[in-house]
């Protein structure tokens, strides 16, 4: 699980930087769009960046976004 | 195929042809069609017969085109590039006879075809001779198209007012573009140069050393002149016209080849290997506005993408359903806008990104990315997404090796100045391979 959270981390902060966004401490309950402030293209974003990462599509295979609101969520689809 | 003899023979004097350091006057190339006329009957190939001729673009294949066309036959160009799909293309094009030219051999082969196909026994029937081209399918060999010769042709036929331009035959012998040039400056007493090395350095010595006049390519080959540094290293100034056509121009593209070549007329050309080559005319010169059609050739726009109708058009594929509907309409996939009398073409209806609802089109994102330093040249594509239904996707070739992470941070503080949100490419990668595919487009993976 740690290993996921920091490459998913790692990717939200590739994303927050990348759109100039504050700096925000990013946990593994942290809501994506409360907590983090990311915006729909940003989620995008970084959901094409595991898929690269992971080389998998957890949402060809099911997954639904609806069940993706923390960063926790989102780890569980990579692990 | 009397008044083709006519038309030749009109200029005998003049030069029709320059390949490497040879010239050939048009009395000389109408000897060399005799000299296969004779080839064709020692070979035994009889009128109406299928015949490929394939390999790299040279004048004994062009002098073989002519004596087959006269010869009556049906003639399948296929270009040296196509080798792996070759068998597989005779299949489909019931090819009964080959003539390959590589390596300054000339090989024949009956190839025992005993197929047929309705499309090709019309033209049998109606005692014409006909062309076929293959579209670069993204695999395998393409959809065939079988035309009218006749019907190719038309244009180049009724154009006998004034001498064509010295041009540069810049693309090739399987593609409707040039087939349209040689037979434009071939009936119009003109000089072709013909090229087999099509890389910049090649393309701009051989205008410089032959002043030639007219160079038709691709918007993909033009980028590359621009950034190559070209324009200013060899001396083009004997170019009159540049005609480009088979793909999008971004509009930065044109505006920048304008600057750099204010003397040359700069023309979009429109047509697909269904339909021919239409008449174009461009609002101006850094201009990607034209009016389409002309010659009983008609354009109708439903839903914002193109139709044609054109009694030119192919009779159809042979590995294909027919693609005009009832009426005769065939649907381009080119999705344009319309001012007046005016269109231009934003891009292939299944090139289009769409973004959450929001429609990008490739070629301005790439227009706009070419504009970046040290960026040799950058495919746009779109990329499947669950949350905006896709994003779009840049992939760069540099001209020098640089960081990637710094590149990125580049690229985006760029794009937030240029692009909308949606339209910026969220995901950046770098790749060191060529984009530019052999039929002088750019490669969408």
């Amino acid at each position: 699980m740690n290993n996921t959270f920091e490459v998913v981390k790692n990717c939200v902060e590739e994303v927050l930087s990348m759109n100039g966004a504050e700096e925000v401490e990013i946990r593994f309950d942290s809501k994506i769009v409360h907590d983090l402030g990311m915006k729909s293209l940003d989620i995008a974003q970084l959901i094409a960046l595991l898929e690269i990462q992971y080389e998998k599509d957890p949402f060809s295979e099911g997954a639904t976004l609806a069940n993706v609101i923390t960063i926790a969520d989102l780890c569980k689809l990579y692990e | 195929m009397d008044w083709i003899r006519e038309r030749l023979q009109s200029c005998e004097d003049e030069v029709a042809l320059i390949e490497d350091d040879r010239q050939y006057l048009y009395s000389d190339f109408m000897k060399h069609i005799q000299e296969w006329t004779e080839r064709l009957q020692r070979d035994n190939v009889k009128e109406k017969e299928v015949v490929a001729i394939f390999g790299e673009f040279c004048a004994e294949m062009l002098f073989s085109m002519f004596a087959l066309i006269q010869n009556g036959n049906i003639v399948v160009p296929i270009s040296l590039e196509k080798k792996e799909n070759l068998e597989s293309m005779l299949k489909v094009a019931r090819a009964d006879k080959i003539y390959s030219f590589q390596a300054e051999t000339i090989a024949f082969e009956n190839l025992k075809n005993s197929q047929s196909h309705e499309l090709i026994e019309q033209l049998r029937k109606e005692n014409a001779t006909g062309i076929m081209i293959f579209t670069s399918g993204s695999t395998g060999e393409g959809k065939c198209a079988i035309h009218k010769f006749s019907n190719l042709i038309y244009k180049a036929r009724k154009q006998v007012k004034r001498k064509a331009l010295k041009s540069l035959v810049f693309l090739k012998m399987d593609h409707i573009g040039g087939i349209n040039t040689i037979f434009s400056v071939l009936f119009q007493a003109g000089t072709m140069v013909l090229i087999k090395d099509r890389s910049i350095k090649k393309v701009c010595s051989l205008i410089e050393k032959n002043q030639v006049e007219l160079l038709p390519t691709t918007p993909s080959f033009i980028n590359m002149l621009i950034i190559s540094g070209a324009v200013e290293e060899y001396d083009l100034s004997s170019l009159k016209l540049i005609t480009y056509g088979t793909e999008p121009m971004p509009t930065t593209t044109l505006q920048t080849i304008s600057q750099l070549m204010p003397n040359v007329k700069i023309r979009q050309t429109y047509g697909l290997t269904e339909i021919g080559i239409f008449s174009t005319k461009s609002k101006d010169n850094s201009s990607t506005w034209m009016k389409i059609g002309g010659d009983e050739v008609e354009v109708e726009v439903r839903n914002h993408i193109l139709f044609v109708r054109s009694p030119y058009a192919m009779l159809g594929y042979l590995n294909a359903p027919t693609p005009f509907d009832e009426e005769g309409w065939y649907n381009t996939n080119d999705e344009v806008e319309v001012d007046g009398e005016y269109f231009h073409i934003m891009g292939r209806k299944e090139e289009i990104i769409n973004v959450g609802g929001e429609k990008v089109f490739p070629v301005e994102i790439e227009g706009v990315l070419a504009q970046l330093p040290n960026v040799l040249d950058v495919v746009v594509q779109g990329k499947k997404n669950p949350v905006t239904g896709q994003i779009v996707t840049a992939l760069f070739q540099l001209i020098e090796d640089e960081d990637e992470k710094a590149f990125k941070k580049r690229v985006i503080e760029y794009c937030k100045k240029e692009l909308e949100p949606y339209k910026i490419p969220r995901i950046i990668c770098i790749s060191d391979k060529n984009f530019i595919g052999t039929n002088l487009k750019k490669k969408r993976l």
